[in-house]
Parts: structure tokens; sequence; C-alpha cells
């Protein structure tokens, strides 16, 4: 057995060995298996949050980019170090405190009890599901490429080992077991990250002689405008590039789920730092290690390998092995959030909701379970016969869950005139605006990325839907006073929380149900 | 500087030091949320 996969083994065991200690360790109530019984601490919380956005991407989709384009592809990077302390200081503390007065164990369920009415659930849970499943093809496609890289087995093989560990503590311990993997596979990335560039920054001869290499290769590629300058004066592009990752991963159900599975909602200043510092450490490294691969090995026939290639070149035999983890680590962690949410949509927002009223949280821990494997099998179906480049998939997957759902989770927190009227509108108009953009070809066409049109068009959406229905479709008052409630500091009056307080409680139910 | 051009020197330096400055402005911001773990304590 070869040192990098003897790494590789020993790495699926100790995540193995995570989700099983999580499985013994939470709850399997609902809220203990979807929330980790709302436990999680700062450090947690961050590198959950980041290792969750930061997909297999990082490593194929950012390589790749940095390869072709230069330092263009740094607009997307830009916009990511933002992305964490973004998301955790405009919701974090908010979102945290109103999913706890509503009684919400899901960021679906979270959104049909602030804007009461079944079609929220109707139209997100689908939109969501979609989305993730595309996302997650992704994480199993790049999963597969880097095992069989490293092992050298056929990739169907490969993808089959990758997901079925992926599925394994998925299926162990909910949300626990994906957060503690998370957080340990975080920390395997940024070392992993940090090891990979230095070596290849030494391999060139340094950071300023290896950007004088690479301009002497185009010089274009020291610009921020493309291996061609096709993006020079494309502002819309680039204002996509930016916000994909910072603005629109606050719509990203998979990870806003964090927020509420804080300990407290002050968690999440802290964490905010953390994950500042976390990005800054992790996301120029893959776009830099990409533009370098041009120096140390020109002539890729793959450029989405070439993370994979120069760390194969660069690093001694046994770091490559570490790497290797830590690209896995990437994937993986993504893959099993996204696997978890899927689940729970469909368990908790979808069969809960609308088949069987009455599921036990054990049935309902079951349906997520069927569900994850159901993914799976289907996903390794499509990425083993027909794989679609990843960067590609991510992009668009992530960008309609941006415009889908950014607006709605924001006002949610600090708009009270946002009604139900105005989160269907906008979620529709994001989702159909930034599809048929895509569609279309109009990115081409008019220069504009859909994220742009995309979240122009859902808070359009929101804000005229919103003041348009005011008098036909009042905000709730109990809406309005868990709002209030959320906006000051300080702890929950018990009587606020659901289940706790009966009236409180029955109006959200009812008006949940259109009662 | 580092063999690049103006601009992207400016702007690959100038978004993280940004983002660094939002960090600090709301870490000041938030700075009371202290209080609310007090309170939760007790």
């Amino acid at each position: 057995m070869s040192i990098e996969i003897l790494f590789l083994v020993i790495y699926f065991i100790a995540m193995a060995a995570i989700g099983f200690w999580a499985m013994k360790r939470g709850k399997q109530d609902a809220e203990g298996f979807l929330l980790g019984g709302r436990s999680l601490g700062p450090g947690v919380t961050a590198l959950r949050l980041q290792s969750s956005s930061m997909s297999g991407y990082m490593f194929m989709g950012a390589g790749s980019m940095g390869y072709t384009q230069g330092y263009f592809s740094m607009w997307y990077a830009l916009g990511d170090l933002g992305g964490g302390i973004l998301n955790l200081s405009v919701l974090g503390r908010r979102m945290r405190k109103l999913s706890q007065i509503l009684g919400s164990i899901t960021s679906i369920e979270y959104l049909e009890h602030r804007y009461p009415s079944k079609w929220i659930r109707l139209i997100a849970a689908p939109v969501a599901l979609f989305c993730m499943f595309f996302y997650v093809l992704a994480q199993f496609i790049a999963g597969g490429r880097g095992l069989e890289m490293v092992s050298g087995v056929s990739f169907p093989v490969a993808l089959a080992i990758a997901i079925g560990v992926i599925v394994l503590y998925t299926f162990l311990g909910g949300y626990l077991a994906v957060a503690y993997t998370d957080f340990v596979q975080a920390i395997i990335m940024v070392v992993g990250m940090v090891w990979i560039l230095v070596a290849t920054l030494m391999a060139v001869g340094g950071f300023t002689k290896g950007n004088e290499t690479v301009g002497g290769i185009n010089p274009n590629l020291l610009t921020m405008w493309g291996a061609d300058l096709g993006y020079q004066g494309q502002w819309g592009v680039i204002l996509g590039a930016l916000l994909v990752f910072s603005i629109g991963y606050m719509g990203w159900p998979h990870v806003v789920v964090s927020h509420m599975a804080m300990k407290k909602p002050s968690v999440a200043r802290t964490a905010g730092v953390y994950s500042l510092v976390f990005n800054l450490l992790f996301i120029p490294g893959p776009y830099l290690v990409g533009l370098f691969a041009l120096i140390l090995l020109p002539n890729l026939a793959n450029p989405e390998t070439a993370i994979f290639e120069v760390a194969d070149a660069v690093l001694p035999t046994f770091a490559v092995g570490i790497v290797m983890a830590a690209i896995m680590a990437a994937i993986m962690s993504t893959a099993d959030a996204l696997l978890l949410q899927a689940g729970t949509i469909a368990s908790q927002d979808i069969y809960a909701r609308f088949i069987n009223k009455k599921m036990s949280d054990a049935q309902m821990v079951w349906v997520s379970r069927i569900t994850v494997l159901a993914l799976a099998i289907i996903g390794y179906g499509i990425a083993a016969f027909d794989p679609p480049a990843v960067a590609a998939v991510v992009i668009f997957s992530t960008t309609v869950l941006g415009s889908a759902f950014v607006p709605s989770y924001i006002c949610a927190v600090w708009w009270k005139k946002a009604n139900t009227v105005g989160a269907i509108s906008s979620m529709a108009a994001g989702t159909l605006v930034s599809v048929l953009w895509q569609v279309s070809g109009a990115p081409d066409a008019t220069g504009i990325d859909p994220m742009v049109t995309g979240i122009l068009a859902s808070t359009a959406a929101m804000v005229i839907g919103s003041l348009a229905s005011q008098k036909s479709h009042p905000v709730p008052e109990h809406i309005g006073r868990a709002l209030d409630e959320t906006a000051k500091i300080g702890p929950i009056p018990k009587k606020m929380l659901m289940g706790q307080d009966a009236l409180l409680a029955s109006q959200a139910e009812m008006a949940a149900r259109g009662e | 500087m580092f063999g690049l051009p103006a601009f992207t020197t400016m702007v690959i330096i100038g978004v993280p030091a940004l983002w660094v400055i939002y960090t600090a402005v709301f870490l000041w911001l938030s700075r009371g949320w202290k209080r609310e773990d007090a309170k939760e304590q007790q």
C-alpha cells in the first residue's frame, strides 16, 4: 500500500470514528439529530460553516480558474473571504434567536414559521433539494477524481468509495457528526492548503518571481481581466463573482442552519472572527496554486486536476497523503452537510409536513437516512456514467440557491414588513430569473452574471410583494412580537419559546397550516 | 509590487483589508452581546 493511500485510509477511518462517537453522544430526537441539540460553540460553528461551504470546487474549480484565467479568478476568492463574517454578522445572532422562539429545527421550516404559509415550504423545499442534489453531485465527482488520482483505481470504484464514506458518517450521527467531522476537516484543509501553497511558492522561486514568470507566459494573466482581457469592463460578471460566495452564501440552507445550531446567539460574534481567519489562510491558496501550476506543469490536459498534480510534483510522498486527505476533507465536509440537509428537507419539510403529520422522531430520522442513501445512489449513477464539470455545476447551483433565498433569510430577521406574499414572490422570482438568465445565454450576450439579475429580481419581488400586500396579508402579531424580542440583546423569556407559550405555539401552527 | 500590475496589487490587498475592517467594526458594534451571555448564565 502506498503512503498516500495509507494516509487516506487513516483519514477515512478517523472520520467514521468521529461519526460513531457523535452518534453515541448525540440525542436521537429531532432537535438532537438535525441541530446537534443546539450545543455548538464558536470554533465548531465557524469551521463547520466554512468547511461546508468550501467544497471540492476549491480544489478543482478554483485551481482550474487560476490556471486558465490567472488573477481574474481572484474576484471569486475576494468575495468568498468575507462570506463567513457577513453571514454571521447579518444573520447569526438573530436567526439563532428567532428559530428558537419559533421552535424551528430546519432552515426551510424556519422560513415557513416566519412567513406562515404551506406554499413557502412547497416552493422552498423542492428548489433547495434540486440545487443541493447538483451541488452534492459535484462533490461526488471531485471526491472520485481525487481518489482515482491517488490510488490508481478506476473512477467508478473511487467514486463508490468516496460516496460510501460520506454516507456512512452522515448516516451515523446526524448534525453532530457532520459538525464535528467538518470541524476536524477544516483544520486538515488549512494545514494541507498552506503546506501545498508554501511548497509551490518555493518551487517557483517565491511569490514575486512566480508572478514574473507567469507574466512571461501571458502578461494578461496578471491582470484582473482574464487571460484574453475578455472581462475588462465587464462589471456585471465581476459583481456576480464577488457576490456568489459572499452575499449569495447567506441563502444556502445547508449553511445557514449552522446559526440555528449555535449554543447561544452570541456565539456568532466569536465565530465571525474565526471564520475570517480561516478564510484568509485558506481561500487564496487554491487559486494561486492553480496559477503557478502554469509554470510547473504547463501542458495539463485537464486544468481541474492542477492542484492534485502540483501536490504530486512539489511535495514529498508522505506529505502528498496529508494534502490529499485535506482535499478529500474539503469535498466530504461539503457533501455531508448537503446530504444531511437534503435528508432533512425530504423528511421534515416534505414527508412530515405534507404526508405523515404524526411521524415520530425515530421515523423522521429513518426517512432522512433513506433519503441520503437514495440521493447517494442516484448521484453515483449520474457521476459514474456522465460526470459534468465541477466548477460549472457548483457555480450554477449556488447561484440559484443564493438568488432564491438571500432576501427571504435576511428580511426574516431585519424587516418587520416582510410577509408571506413577499417571500413567495422573492423565492419564485430569484429562482426563475437566475435559471432562465443562465440557460438563455444572457450572461454572454449582456455581460451580466445570473447572480446579479437573480438577486436583484428576488429583492425587488420581496419589497414590492410585501408592501403591496400589507393589508391583505399582514404580518401575524406573534411574528411581530418574536421579531421585537429577536432584536433585543438579552435572553429569550421562557414564555416566548414555542411549546411553552401555548398561545404562541398554537398561533404559529395554525398560521403555518393556513387555518 | 510583487511583480503584479498596480491595479491587481491594489485589489488583492485592498479587498481583504476591507473585510478585516468590517470585522473590526462588527466586533465593536457587538461588544454588548456579552451581556446576553452573562444574563443567560445567571
